[in-house]
Order: structure tokens, then sequence, then C-alpha cells
């Protein structure tokens, strides 16, 4: 028996909007610990990985270890049935092919109850290796947001260098070049508005303004974002989700082309 | 028939539970049914499952408006654009179905496995519809035979380097069938309207832009995921820098088709017999995008069975061997004839590498194949060395190793620097290997990084997140 309780339907609700772009489907894997979600996107450049745990939710039971099969764009179809205020509880059965969506109105007036049916998938865990990251940017996940959609227009790829003295994104395509650099905030009133860079060794990456872009949907879960990155290995975008948990995305970066 | 249900339910198991790209000859040769009932099948499956869902890609075939016949593969939301690039639209019909509609290469579907056509000729022969009554399967020994003839002629006509014993070793294949001119597709059951010579009459230049033009048409319905713009206009622009040599022009005709065409649409097992050079080298052009020139008419009306045509084999090598005095004809007698070609009384600079592959068995596990790969270039004392060997290289995106199988055909002074690269622009619209994944653009340095260079879309390929992170 799996049984987990949200009061925040919402947080539920951004998640499947920051993940359903890069996926059609996913297994999330219920646990003792928490919810866990690990898919790559269909051309397996990116990867997404998702942890609520336990200790989040209002009301979390899971007798059993748990993988359900979702399709995502169904279950998105049920989220938004429900009201943000609605509190939500999650319900299945050991070895079920059913899952339970439960929204209650906050004067439990309403309830609705959806089922929707799991699919069998294919289960396809990479190990991620712990890294430590040459570069680790903070800043706020709007302006992330919005980098990304204005330097989309110039050109599918987009140069991340990070050096001490800030960060720059660079496009450049048929109409021309685009840079957009960021500097470390001195003072700010509030700190999710500032943009720190811890720093070990400058690095500079290519990556396909496409997947940022899909990433960037994870913005409404947090007001700012964490960017990691070390030449060679996939850039890792996290937004943490309230205090109860994360969602990150790795991309692999763009490598040069031999035959240029 | 009860043996539709049979069918549709195996082919639900293929496509469902075993997540395999099937299509029509795969499923022809699998059930052994006709290629036709194979299409009707995966038609009536596509149609009674979910459409969104599934990843079904079409075979569309008609008249361009230059008069030429083309076949051009697409995914089902491309078929509305493909067909406004015909004049005519002959046919179309169901290329292949997968579970997911997935955004993966059509080079990916068109390369799907299939077994290897030797190993299923008999049923081949049967479950097509096109047959050539004077084809005739030869065995290993007359195929060597064949080969030395050829070889010593060619030698009279043209010195070179090569020996008799080399074009042994070169032969890999065990069984070959002799077709009429045309490439053994056995999708085309529609008329074909024009003839291969019409375009031919253009001139080589005529016929180059012609070929560009198709190949931006055929290129158009896919989308290049994973891979930055690169791929296919590299491809255009090396043509264009070597338009005036002959030889060259060969050479790269060559290495497209290697992409557009799945081993079982036009193997080097099926391939033609005693083409003129002219009719040889128009054809080239031809079948990298499914051209079917008129000849074939005449063997699809000849439908008779082959077996019948023992004698005619006798008649056939000798054909073979008067005309090979001035080249070769099969397609491994292409290799040796590129070299001569290549040789330095016809071409006194040295040429580029020369591109040129034979898809050699599948190898290893769905995706990875055996290409063999040949490379021309001038040793230290100005002979021109040819060098052949095998490559695996992967399919899919995710896994791009390329493994060497070294076997060389001579002797090299550089083998090295000069396979490598050649690999590589074999396969341009391929994925990005795993070796280069090493050399990253990033260059973590104290000056400046100028963004620049690494702006453009075409210096960089998209690596997977599968060749930094191991399954588990």
């Amino acid at each position: 028996m799996f049984e987990a309780r949200l009061v925040q339907s919402s947080i539920l609700k951004k998640v499947l909007e920051a993940i359903k772009e890069l996926l059609n489907e996913a297994t999330f894997d219920c646990s003792d610990s928490g919810i866990q979600l690990q898919a790559m996107d269909n051309s397996h450049v990116s990867l997404v990985s998702l942890n609520l745990r336990s200790d989040g939710f209002d009301k979390y039971r899971c007798d059993r270890n748990l993988s359900m099969g979702i399709n995502l764009a169904s279950m998105s179809k049920i989220m938004k049935c429900a009201g943000n205020d609605d509190v939500l509880t999650m319900k299945a059965q050991d070895n079920a092919d059913l899952v339970t969506f439960m929204f209650e109105s906050q004067n439990q007036e309403k309830v609705m109850d959806y089922e929707m049916k799991l699919m069998n998938l294919d289960q396809e865990h990479l190990g991620i290796p712990e890294t430590d990251y040459s570069c680790v940017i903070k800043l706020p996940s709007q302006e992330f947001a919005r980098i990304v959609r204005d330097l989309s227009q110039f050109g599918e790829s987009v140069v991340i260098s990070c050096t001490k003295e800030g960060i720059k994104f660079s496009a450049g395509g048929d109409i021309g070049n685009a840079n957009i650099k960021l500097a470390q905030t001195s003072n700010v009133d509030k700190d999710e508005d500032a943009v720190t860079i811890e720093m070990q060794e400058p690095v500079s990456l290519t990556f396909a303004c496409r997947y940022l872009n899909s990433f960037a949907k994870a913005t409404p879960l947090s007001p700012q974002v964490q960017l990691s990155m070390s030449a060679d290995v996939p850039l890792v975008v996290e937004y943490k989700i309230g205090d109860i948990g994360h969602i990150r995305y790795y991309l692999a970066p763009k490598i040069e082309d031999e035959d240029n | 028939m009860s043996n539709v249900k049979e069918w549709m339910d195996c082919l639900d198991r293929f496509i469902v539970e075993e997540d395999k790209i099937v299509t029509y000859k795969w499923l022809s040769i699998k059930l052994k049914i006709h290629v036709n009932t194979s299409k009707k099948l995966l038609y009536s499956y596509a149609n009674s499952h979910d459409k969104e869902k599934l990843g079904i890609c079409y075979l569309v075939a008609g008249e361009m408006p230059d008069g030429s016949c083309h076949f051009v593969v697409c995914r089902k939301k491309d078929v509305p654009k493909t067909k406004e690039l015909f004049k005519n639209v002959t046919s179309q019909h169901v290329y292949s179905i997968q579970k997911r509609d997935s955004d993966a290469d059509l080079n990916v579907i068109l390369n799907s496995p299939v077994k290897r056509i030797e190993e299923c000729i008999e049923d081949f022969k049967r479950l097509t519809s096109i047959e050539y009554s004077e084809s005739v399967v030869r065995d290993n020994s007359d195929f060597q035979k064949l080969k030395m003839k050829a070889l010593l002629a060619s030698k009279e006509a043209v010195p070179s380097i090569c020996n008799p014993a080399d074009a042994v070793s070169e032969d890999k294949k065990p069984i070959k069938t002799e077709k009429e001119n045309l490439p053994s597709n056995n999708t085309n059951k529609e008329p074909k309207k024009e003839s291969v010579n019409g375009n031919k009459k253009g001139g080589l230049a005529a016929m180059f832009a012609a070929q560009k033009e198709v190949k931006t048409e055929a290129k158009k319905p896919v989308p290049q995921q994973n891979k930055p713009k690169g791929g296919m206009s590299m491809f255009l622009d090396s043509k264009k820098e070597t338009g005036a040599d002959k030889t060259n022009k060969r050479i790269k005709i060559e290495s497209p088709k290697k992409q557009d065409l799945s081993p079982s649409e036009e193997s080097p097992q099926m391939d033609v017999d005693m083409p003129s050079e002219e009719e040889r080298e128009s054809k080239k052009v031809h079948d990298t995008k499914f051209h079917i020139g008129s000849k074939s008419k005449t063997s699809q009306s000849k439908r008779k069975r082959k077996d019948k045509a023992e004698e005619k084999q006798k008649k056939k090598r000798k054909r073979i061997m008067t005309v090979s005095d001035s080249e070769s004809n099969d397609d491994d007698n292409e290799e040796e004839e590129e070299r001569i070609d290549d040789s330095p009384l016809r071409e006194p600079t040295p040429p580029p590498p020369a591109l040129s592959d034979d898809e050699a068995p599948v190898v290893g596990k769905k995706g990875k194949k055996k290409k063999l790969v040949e490379s021309t270039f001038m040793d230290e004392e100005g002979f021109l060395v040819t060098k052949k060997e095998y490559t695996l290289v992967s399919d899919s995106e995710e896994e791009g190793e390329t493994e060497k199988v070294s076997k060389s055909e001579k002797e090299s002074q550089k083998p090295g620097d000069e396979t490598a690269p050649t690999a590589e622009k074999k396969s341009p619209a391929k994925e990005p290997q795993k070796a280069s994944a090493a050399k990253k653009e990033s260059k973590p340095s104290k000056s400046k990084i100028s963004p620049k260079s690494k702006i453009s879309p075409q210096k960089n390929k998209q690596a997977s997140i599968t060749s930094f992170f191991t399954k588990k």
C-alpha cells in the first residue's frame, strides 16, 4: 500500500509542468524514503532526476517499494483538474495497475477522485557519479529562464562560460551574436536575487538551447536555480522544491566536431 | 485467413514487447510472407492502434518535377510535406512501425537490422514481386575467378600497384546475385516513368545539380535530432569544392549512399551486373535516393523464375570477361577500379582519401555495424596505396565507439592518421564518437575565452548523456 498526502497539490502540478516537455512517460519509484524519478529524454541528451523526500509530505506511507510507470501527459491532465489549494493524496495498492489521485478542497466540501492506469516501463537507471564541479553558479531562476529564452532566438547553441568575473552566456547565428554577462552581486536584499559563483577553475561549455528552455519550465518551483559545470561533464541545473526535495536536470554538452 | 490474426499478434509482439523497429521488409522475412502482405499488415496495424503513440514511417514514391523517380522515407507527420515535393505521387505505404514516436534519426530506421541478404536470399526471391529471370547465384570460386580475370585485364590496360592476391582477399561475399541495372528495390510496384539516361544527357554538372536538389528534398523530412546542422551541409560543401574531378565525384557520391539506404534496400550482394561506366555512375547517383531507372521496367515485366537461368549464367560470365577489359563490375571490383582511376596515369595529383565502404555483416549487438572503410593515399615512393579496414561503427545515437579491426590490404606507412579522419568523414551525420568526447571544447584557461569560435552550431556535435553516465 502506498499513500502520500501533500497539502500543496500545486507542487506536484509544477513538477509535472517541469518534466512533461522532456519526458513522455516516466517511472515514479516510491520507497520508504520518498518518491524518485529518473529518466532520459527521447534523444538521450538530457536526464531528469526528481527527488521528493517522504518527510516533505504531510503523510507518507509506503509498505513496499513500488514503481509506477506513468504517462506524464495523462497525469498532467489529472493534475490540471486540481485546484491550487486542494490537498492531494496519491494512493496505490501493491502490485496495482492503477494509481488514485484524490483532491480535497480546503474546506473538505469537495472531494475528487481520479484513477489512472499505470504502464509497464523499462527501468533504465543511470548511475550518476558524485562530482566536484569546477563552477557552481546560483542565480535567480527567472533570470536564467529569461536568458535562455532570449539567446535561443539567436542560435540553437549557447555557450556558458564561467570565470572569476562572472558568468557569460553567448549565442550566435544568422542574425548575429548575443552575449549576456552576469557579475556576482555584491549585496542584495533577498538571497534569492543574488548571483553567486563558486569557482575552482574557469569553464566554458556549449549546450543546446532547446533543452535549457525545457529545464526552465521548472522556474515556478523555485526562485533560485543552481548551475554546476565542469569541463567534459554534463551541466547540472538544479531547482529546489520547497523543503520537500529537488529536481535536477543533466545536460550533455555539445562537443567539438573534429571535422572542423 | 486465420493466419492474419497470428501475424498481427506477432507484429504486436515485435512492436510492443520487443520494442523493435519493424520495417515491412524485416517483417516479410521474419514471417515469411510476401512483402505486399507485410505492407498490408503494417497498414492495418497502424490503423488499429493509437497512431499518435506509434512511430510510423512512410515510404512515398513518385515523380519529381524534374521528371525523375524518387523514393522518400519520412515520418507520418511529414508525409504531406513530402508529397508536396513530388509532381506526381505514385505510391505511398507504411515503411516501418515502432513503439514510440521518437525523434531519432531516420537513418537508424533505414539501417535497422535486416538479416544479411545471403542468409535469406531464397526467401527474398520468393517474397518479393520483382524478379529477374537471368539472375544467377554464383559461388565463391566463380567469383574469385572472375575477379582474377578482371584484374589481369585491367592490369594490362593500366599499370596498377594492386596484385591478384589482394583481389582474392577482398572477396568476402560467398554468394552474389546478379540483377539487371536496377537497384533491387522491392517496393516498386508502380510503373517507372523516368529513364536514368534522361538525367545523364545533361552532363555531369546537370547530374550534380540534380543530386544536390534531391539531397535537400530527401533530407528535409528528417528532423536531425542530436546533430547540429553540420552533417548534411558539410557534405554538400565538400562536393562543391571537388566538383571538377571525376574520380573524386564518384568517390564522394558513394558516401551518402551508406546513410540513405538500408542494408536490404541496396546491399552489395544485390548489385548490378555490367553497367557501363556512365551507367554505373549515374546509377550511383540515383541509388542514393532510391531512384529507379527505366530498365527496371523491363526487369519487372519479365517475371520468371530465376532457377531456369542456369545456362544464362555462362553467357553472363562471358559478357563480364569481355567488358572487364576496361573495368570491373562487382562491388568488390569497384574498389579496385577506383584504385585504377586514382592511379597517377590519370591523375597526377594525389587524391584525397577515397571514401568508399561496403557493409559487412552486422556484428555484435543491435546497431553496431562493421564497415569496410577504404582510404587511398600516396606513400613515400609516390605510389598510391589503398588501404581497407573494418571499422566498427555503431548506429544508434548513444554509443559512438569505433573500434578498429584493422585489416590492411596494403602496407601503409601512416595508417593511423589516414584512417581515423576517413572514418570520421564517412559518418558526418552519425553520432559523435566517443573518442571525440574526450576533446571537449571547454578549455579552462585564464585568458579570455572567445565564444565566437564555439557559437557556430556547425562546429559542435551534441553528445549523449549515456556517454557520461553508465547504466546501473
